[in-house]
């Protein structure tokens, strides 16, 4: 195999020190499989030891290593060197405030999810009492969902949280308070199980301004989505969802 | 911290107005253009069949439909794309909404006097 | 007892106007946006085409108007700019209307792939006759 060397271009930035981020370039060697995430283990290892980045399962499922490469959000764990011809820029995950190097702030993003309550709310099954019963019994209280009514939302359940939607999101650069691609996709992951019934607890920041209202249609997100959940089609059904409540809303009395 | 109880937006029926005109311009506007910019100043077609059409009934709803949705379609993503690029227009909402109520009105007007 | 302060120092990056230019993705998203001001144009030329026909100056006026060599090249831009239109627009819907139909995003769009077709050949035939 042969030893390749890659420019690796990386936007570093130390709160402490400096007065705003800076590109530095490392020479790093790699073959047909170093991962970006490989590399930058090898510039951490043997070139620059304070380099700070996240990372966990390296296999594209914890969600932790998203960061832009050439201006596109990736996974670093699923960005191979092979792909690139020369030379690479590596920078922070665009949207979020960098806090040091490739780590950037993401209070706004889990603070959407949370605001969204992604949970089963109003399960109306009867509640188990903690004791051992017959199995007959004990089946009374499992929600039952055909494959079928799974299927409704099961694409939108596969989001590993990584936050790349949120750096492809120009409508959550140009504004952001917007709740985002991945929290409005959980929200209507949740309106659309049959287990739940918290429906009218999520509409209003659903119906907000900031929420799937911001949204035109850009398509970025679903674009560079590692787990292909298709953010755009969810929020945009949510769009259709959040016109009829409006409707709703108009037609009904006022309380 | 998010506001878990913000202000209903107002998007809704712009969007499905939008949403409408989109679909009309989307399905007819190519042929038409074809038929009115192309065929028609080129003799191709011959203005007699138009000019029948405008003046029945069925003809005068089928040109409200093709004028105003489009208007208020175009005028919508007119009204987005300037936040896109960052040119903040005072009361953008107004403006653009009401040149497309004011579009409404001028081809009702128009289209009763055919 | 030292007093802790944070060290933490975040930096934001600005979004300038020209961001779509960064990506070939962005810059075809606002294309399909402008395709909203060949809209409007056409818009305009329907209204002219309605006040010509209520006094009557149809034939002479309107048609006058089209055969200028500019608006010709207006319409010409106008029709691509349509149909780039109606194309993302039968894509899109095809992802919103997935769900609540219970059809496939595919089928949505193929079945408006049609319901342009069928519109067009209908449109040409009332032309012609």
């Amino acid at each position: 195999m042969t030893n390749q060397v890659m420019n690796v271009e990386i936007l570093r930035y130390n709160p402490e020190t400096d007065k705003e981020p800076y590109l530095k370039t490392y020479q790093v060697p790699y073959d047909n499989q170093t991962s970006l995430l490989d590399a930058l283990g090898y510039i951490k290892d043997r070139l620059e030891p304070e380099l700070s980045y996240r990372w966990s399962c390296r296999m594209a499922i914890c969600g932790s290593c998203g960061m832009m490469v050439n201006n596109i959000p990736k996974l670093a764990c699923k960005t191979f060197l092979r792909d690139y011809s020369g030379h690479m820029r590596i920078e922070a995950l665009a949207n979020f405030p960098i806090e040091r190097d490739l780590v950037v702030d993401l209070s706004h993003f889990i603070e959407s999810l949370e605001a969204i309550k992604p949970y089963i709310i109003g399960n109306k099954m009867p509640e188990l009492d903690g004791q051992p019963h017959e199995s007959a019994e004990l089946q009374k209280s499992r929600t039952k969902q055909t494959p079928k009514q799974l299927e409704k939302y099961r694409q939108f359940s596969m989001c590993i949280n990584c936050g790349l939607c949120y750096a492809a999101c120009p409508q959550f650069g140009l504004n952001p308070e917007f709740i985002g691609p991945a929290a409005l996709t959980m929200a209507h992951r949740y309106n659309l199980d049959n287990r739940d019934n918290g429906k009218a607890e999520r509409m209003p920041i659903i119906n907000g301004d900031n929420g799937v209202w911001t949204c035109t249609f850009v398509g970025a997100c679903s674009e560079v989505c590692p787990k292909h959940v298709n953010p755009a089609a969810a929020i945009n059904q949510g769009k259709l969802e959040s016109a009829k409540d409006f409707l709703i809303s108009m037609l009904k009395p006022k309380a | 911290m998010i506001n878990t109880n913000p202000k209903r937006s107002n998007e809704p029926p712009v969007w499905l107005l939008f949403s409408a005109g989109g679909m009309v311009s989307g399905l007819a506007f190519p042929v038409l253009i074809l038929i009115l910019g192309i065929l028609l100043p080129l003799g191709i077609i011959s203005p007699d069949g138009i000019i029948a059409f405008a003046h029945h009934w069925f003809g005068k709803l089928v040109i409200l439909v093709l004028t105003i949705f489009p208007a208020w379609a175009g005028l919508h993503r007119i009204h987005h794309g300037m936040h896109d690029i960052k040119v903040h227009v005072p009361a953008g909402g107004l403006i653009f909404y009401g040149l497309a109520a004011l579009y409404t009105v001028v081809a009702i007007w128009g289209v009763a006097s055919i | 007892m030292s007093e802790l302060t944070t060290k933490r120092n975040k930096y934001v990056r600005e979004i300038t106007p020209t961001w779509w230019k960064s990506w070939d993705f962005y810059r075809f998203y606002m294309v399909r946006e402008a395709t909203a001001i060949p809209t409007v144009w056409f818009c305009l030329v329907l209204l002219y085409g309605v006040f010509s026909l209520a006094d009557n100056t149809f034939t002479t006026d309107f048609v006058g108007f089209m055969q200028n060599p500019i608006v010709m090249i207006l319409n010409i831009i106008s029709l691509a700019a349509m149909l780039l239109h109606a194309f993302t627009l039968f894509t899109m819907t095809g992802e919103v209307m997935s769900n609540s139909t219970g059809l496939k995003a595919e089928v949505i769009k193929k079945a408006l792939q049609i319901a342009f077709a069928v519109v067009s050949v209908i449109g040409l035939i009332l032309a012609f006759i």
